[in-house]
Formats: structure tokens, C-alpha cells, sequence
């Protein structure tokens, strides 16, 4: 059985620097797995190779054994770490294109999730706060049955309140199957969740380990772990 | 996967063009009636403020067939435009191949200008000014029928070559990480002047061919293919060989956007 999530000897380079280089990673199936480091340790790049937006400049992602392409986008939901939807659109309208584009999608969920944030169907996403559209993004990645999802900050930038929405929108709808690739600056919120950690630094694999060996080897929680690793 | 990317494609653009369309075309309307009010009733088509209306509605026509050209010309580049920039995130992350993405951009972009080109055809149509091919579009017949599909399709590649130029120059300013609208407009007048210089070294090899094999002998051998077929055939013949340049020029532009798409898509 080919592991959800592989990558081989991949690297990325833009002109001199090293965003990503020759990285090695195998995530199975059914894990939470955070992708921590510091700015610039190339998990926006990893995530926007694995989700077909970024070719490499060498080596390959596979995800359920294959290149990114049609066949992969079927089974991963990618949220970036910008908004992304057609302000234009009306949050009904939305729903409707996801539906539309994705057999996995779950409209009555999505619905039920709009109603949850208060939001109506027939709001524009160009009229909603920046925090409600990054609600409403992760409300559409999540109301989707994906084998693979890929979360790019979905923390940042939000204040505490909708931070722990976005946590818990999150923690409800993934299923036990899926494996959820979350990158994240902000580790102690999301530390009690996490089966694995995956800590980049300078495009590099510095550590791949699940979160209750790294605590009992290391004698620290993840962020404590994180803060000692990257201490300037 | 790719009529529903036309849905939302067509969906967004009619937001902003058939508002357009629609006005321009109440004012040909309004234009054409106030014509045949003078035409009809030439007491009141005889004073100062009638021939002042009159002015101002042609004016307005005119005006408004330009915004309709100059904005469907720029949304069907704007729309491509975007699919590299944040919009991007979402497009390519759907499940459709990057054929059906350029596709979706190009028969949208290509419709609209048809369409526009068409309004202008109704406009002089009503305004009663001669336009190239009218007979043509009213009773594409008999000899005129070939003349009349060789037309459209030379217009239609020439319109798909276009958009697809545009394509191509803002895939490869996409390559870069910053300035991306300015390496889009250096690349686009780099490529034109390279290809126009192309063009000319062509021409010149064609001309020398010519004139060493004998000016003579190409003056008979084009009075001999003239003597055979009639004016209609032989424009019919040019309108194909335009088609066929264009059909060429597009499939290697196609070709060339869906590599820098697909093999080398740098979104910012």
C-alpha cells in the first residue's frame, strides 16, 4: 500500500536560495501531522508542490502514489495561506462551484457550517471581514472528504477566538482516514492535537517524529522543543 | 470538467459585459429611431437640436462600440492574467487538466470579441454605413458560401492567435517571482519585435526565391491560377491560407502556455 504522502530527494530553488532541499518525508494515513519552522524553512513551498501549484527543481512529491495532477486533486483539499475564492462570488455561489468541481464535497456540512458562523448564503465573499472569509475558506477545505488535506497557516492571522473556530472546524471534520498536513507557527495551540511533528529549517528535514516520543525522549512539549531548536 | 469551467467563466464576465453590451446596444436602438424620425417626418427631422441629437447618438455609439472591443479585449487578458496570480491558488487546485484551464479562458475570451464584432456589424447595419462582407453575413449563398465560412474562420484563428500570444507572454512573465505585470509587457514587445524581424527575413527569402527562379514564370503562374478561378475563390483561397497561419501559430502558442503551465508553473 503506497503511503499518503512521499517525498523523494525534492528540492526547489529560486535563483540562490534553497527553499526546499533534497527532502525526504513518508506520511501515512489517519495522522495529524504539523509542519513546523520558522519563516522561510520552505513549508509554504512544500505544501504548494504537493498541491500541483509549484513545480520542483528536482525530485517528486507522490500522494497516494502519484505526481500531482487531476488524480491527486481529487483527494486533497488545499487551503492557502491567502485568500484565494472569487470575491465576486456569493457565499452560495461558492458552495455551489465546490460542489460542482468536487465529488467529495459536502454541501449539507457546508451549509450547516454557514449557518455556525452566522454567515447568509447570499453574501458576497469581497463584503465579508478578512477573518470570516478565512473562516469561510476553511469551512470549504474541511466540508470536504479528502484522503489528504493540506492546511498552509490557517492560523495566522486570525485573532484567539477565531483561531480556536478554525482549531475545532478542523478537529470535527476530518475523518480518521485522512491525514491532515498542517503548518503552523503558533504550536501550542495545536500541540494537544498533533500525532507527528515534521520540523523544517532551511529547506532541510531536521526532525520527523510523532509528538508523544519526541515528549517523553526530549522531556519537553513540541513548543518547548521548537523554542530551544530555533532560540536566536 | 470543461463546460462547467465555462459556466463560471462565462457567468463572471457577463457580470461586467452584458450590462455593456445591452447599453450599447438601447443606444443603436435609440440611435436607429431618431434616424428614421428624420426619415420619416422631415419636419422634425430638419431642425438645429435634431442634427445635434442625431450627432450625439453616433457619437455615443461609437463611443460605446470602442468601450465593448477595448473591455472584452482586456477581460479575456485580464481573466488569464489572474489564473497566475491568487486566483490561481484556487483554480489549479481543482481537477481539471491545464488544456481545459486555457481552453475555458480562450473560447470565453474569443466569444465575447465575436460577439462584439457582431454588435458593430448590427450597429452599421442599422446606421445604414456599408460594412466589409455585409452581403455576405445576409445571405451567405451559392458562391458567396465558401467566401463567407473562409472569412470567419481566418477572423476566428486570428482572434484565438491573438489571445493566445497575450497567453503565452504573461506565462513566461509569470516565471518571475516579482514584477510579473512588467515582465509580461517587456516579453510581449520582445516577442513581437523578434517575430515581425521573422517575418521580414521570410518575406525577403520569399522575394529573393522569386526573383531567382524568375520574375516571369511567378507573373504567369499567378495570371494562370487567376484565369481559373473566380474573385470570390480567390480571396476564399487567401481567407484559408490566413487560417491555416493563424491555426498554426495558435497550436504552437497553445503548446508553449500549457508547458509553461504545467512544467514550469511558478505561482507567486
Amino acid at each position: 500500500m503506497h503511503p499518503i504522502f512521499e517525498t523523494r530527494k525534492l528540492s526547489k530553488q529560486y535563483k540562490q536560495i534553497h527553499a526546499l532541499n533534497n527532502l525526504d518525508l513518508i506520511l501515512t494515513s489517519g495522522k495529524m501531522v504539523g509542519l513546523l519552522g520558522p519563516n522561510g524553512s520552505g513549508k509554504t513551498t512544500l505544501l504548494k508542490i504537493s498541491a500541483g501549484l509549484l513545480t520542483p527543481s528536482s525530485g517528486c512529491v507522490l500522494i497516494n502514489g502519484q505526481a500531482p495532477g487531476t488524480e491527486t486533486k481529487k483527494i486533497v483539499s488545499y487551503l492557502p495561506d491567502r485568500m484565494s475564492l472569487p470575491t465576486e462570488l456569493t457565499a452560495a455561489d461558492t458552495l455551489a462551484m465546490y460542489g460542482d468541481f468536487f465529488q467529495d464535497f459536502d454541501k449539507e456540512k457546508a451549509h450547516d457550517m454557514l449557518k455556525a458562523l452566522k454567515l447568509s448564503p447570499a453574501q458576497r465573499i469581497g463584503t465579508m471581514s478578512k477573518g470570516t472569509q478565512e473562516k469561510f475558506q476553511i469551512c470549504l477545505t474541511m466540508s470536504r472528504s479528502a484522503k489528504l488535506y493540506l492546511l498552509d497557516e490557517p492560523l495566522g492571522g486570525v485573532d484567539p477566538a477565531a483561531r480556536e473556530y478554525i482549531l475545532s472546524t478542523i478537529l470535527r471534520n476530518y475523518s480518521e482516514n485522512s491525514t491532515v498536513l498542517f503548518s503552523t507557527h503558533l504550536i501550542g495551540d495545536i500541540e494537544k492535537a498533533l500525532d507527528e511533528v515534521v520540523i523544517l529549517r532551511n529547506g532541510s528535514l531536521i526532525l520527523h517524529d510523532s509528538v508523544d516520543h519526541l515528549r517523553e525522549e526530549k522531556g519537553m512539549s513540541v513548543d518547548e522543543y521548537f523554542k530551544e531548536v530555533f532560540r536566536c | 470538467m470543461l463546460s462547467k469551467l465555462l459556466k463560471y467563466e462565462y457567468r463572471a464576465t457577463a457580470k461586467i459585459l452584458l450590462p455593456l453590451y445591452l447599453g450599447v446596444l438601447f443606444v443603436i436602438m435609440l440611435n436607429v429611431l431618431v434616424f428614421r424620425i428624420g426619415t420619416l417626418c422631415p419636419v422634425l427631422g430638419s431642425g438645429t437640436p435634431y442634427t445635434v441629437i442625431q450627432v450625439l447618438l453616433t457619437f455615443l455609439c461609437g463611443l460605446g462600440l470602442l468601450a465593448v472591443l477595448a473591455v472584452s479585449f482586456f477581460m479575456g487578458i485580464q481573466r488569464f492574467y489572474s489564473l497566475l496570480g491568487t486566483r490561481g491558488y484556487l483554480m489549479f487546485s481543482l481537477p481539471v487538466t491545464t488544456n481545459q484551464l486555457i481552453a475555458s479562458k480562450l473560447i470565453c475570451a474569443v466569444s465575447w470579441m465575436t460577439a462584439s464584432f457582431l454588435l458593430c456589424n448590427i450597429l452599421f447595419r442599422m446606421i445604414g454605413l456599408p460594412t466589409e462582407g455585409s452581403d455576405l453575413v445576409i445571405a451567405p449563398m451559392g458562391e458567396t458560401l465558401p467566401l463567407f465560412v473562409s472569412l470567419c474562420l481566418a477572423i476566428l484563428s486570428m482572434f484565438c492567435c491573438a489571445f493566445l500570444f497575450f497567453y503565452f507572454c504573461i506565462a513566461i512573465g509569470g516565471q518571475w517571482p516579482q514584477n510579473r505585470l512588467l515582465a509580461t509587457v517587456v516579453c510581449y514587445f520582445v516577442i513581437s519585435f523578434l517575430l515581425q524581424l521573422l517575418l521580414i527575413v521570410g518575406m525577403m527569402i520569399l522575394g529573393t526565391i522569386i526573383y531567382f527562379s524568375g520574375i516571369e514564370a511567378f507573373g504567369n503562374a499567378t495570371q494562370a491560377i487567376a484565369s481559373v478561378v473566380t474573385s470570390y475563390q480567390l480571396i476564399s483561397i487567401i481567407l484559408l491560407c490566413m487560417f491555416l497561419f493563424f491555426a498554426v501559430g495558435s497550436v504552437i502558442l497553445w503548446l508553449l502556455t500549457r508547458h509553461f503551465l504545467t512544467r514550469k508553473l511558478n505561482l507567486a
